[in-house]
């Protein structure tokens, strides 16, 4: 177990960070990824199970800097969590070209790159799993949401055929589709700009209210361990009984 | 100002705007377009403003003085 590791990107925040917390509480190896070098030492730089990686994940050559930062101190993935990402909401008239293409590098296009590089036999160990992030915004029509739900829907796209590739190797992938969760992301977008009748309208349509980084993490944990080993290419929809409104 | 009054016009979907213009007035304003304004904003002068902001300004005029752009 020793030369094992779980990478999680958007380690600095949110569910990412969550995740890396639970995991490096069982004294777990992390490869914790986010763009910012500061935020991340001062979370993790003391923590012996824990490596930071300042990347961003919009950069071409992203896996390569993740794998490297994988390699530099284990000696193979045994999680991928990819949690890392971010909303810019406009409608359809006001998207810009280079936020669709941030979206979809920073959500679709690295896991997709990294998953390739996972695949080969000596960046995986044994009964290795990826879990990906996903959002009911890829199912549901906000207005405002176009490009951020395309970038998701890439993600769920991806998930099977890649799932199909990884499973003769013994990896599997998964998604968790996620509804309104209470992160910084959320609070620093919609959360920050509507009016208390507007959140209390959302909110009305969460029976088990909105989903906390610790929630979706619970979630995370089950795809990422033992007790899903016969579960791959499979989403899993956690959104505090919203579709059921 | 005048290029301000341009993209305001664009996203009313009116062939043109003065200041004193009240922008929800526009034929076919929609909750969509008040969206639109505040993403316009955001985008373009980089002025973040809440929905609650949003409901207290009228004009063009307001809008721009939002914007910070020079009458």
């Amino acid at each position: 177990m020793s030369g094992v590791c779980t990478v999680v990107t958007g380690a600095t925040s949110g569910i990412g960070a969550a995740v890396a917390a639970r995991l490096l509480a069982r004294s777990e190896n992390v490869v914790a990824v986010a763009r910012r070098a500061d935020e991340l030492a001062r979370l993790y730089g003391a923590n012996p199970n824990a490596a930071c990686a300042a990347i961003d994940l919009e950069s071409p050559d992203a896996t390569a800097r993740v794998a490297a930062a994988v390699k530099a101190r284990f000696d193979a993935v045994r999680g991928f969590v990819h949690a890392a990402g971010f909303v810019a909401p406009a409608p359809l008239g006001l998207v810009q070209d280079e936020t669709v293409h941030r979206l979809f590098s920073v959500h679709a296009l690295f896991p997709l790159q990294f998953l390739g590089w996972l695949a080969k036999r000596p960046n995986h160990a044994d009964g290795a799993a990826a879990v990906l992030v996903s959002s009911l915004a890829a199912h549901e029509g906000d207005c405002g949401n176009a490009a951020y739900a395309a970038a998701k829907g890439a993600v769920e796209g991806l998930l099977r055929p890649a799932a199909a590739e990884l499973a003769p190797r013994g990896v599997r992938v998964n998604a968790v589709v996620l509804g309104v969760v209470d992160t910084p992301m959320a609070r620093n977008s919609w959360m920050a700009r509507c009016t208390p009748e507007q959140f209390d309208a959302r909110r009305a349509r969460y029976p088990l209210g909105f989903g906390t980084p610790d929630k979706v993490a619970d979630v995370i944990d089950f795809f990422l361990g033992e007790a899903s080993a016969w579960i791959t290419g499979q989403c899993l929809v956690a959104d505090g009984g919203h579709q059921l409104t | 100002m005048p290029q301000f009054l341009e993209k305001i016009a664009e996203v009313l979907e009116v062939p043109s705007v003065t200041p004193d213009f009240a922008f929800r007035s526009a034929p076919g304003w929609s909750s969509l377009m008040g969206f639109a304004l505040i993403i316009l904003l955001d985008q373009q002068y980089h002025v973040t403003l809440t929905v609650e902001d949003f409901m207290k300004l009228e004009t063009v005029a307001d809008l721009a003085r939002a914007a910070g752009v020079d009458a």
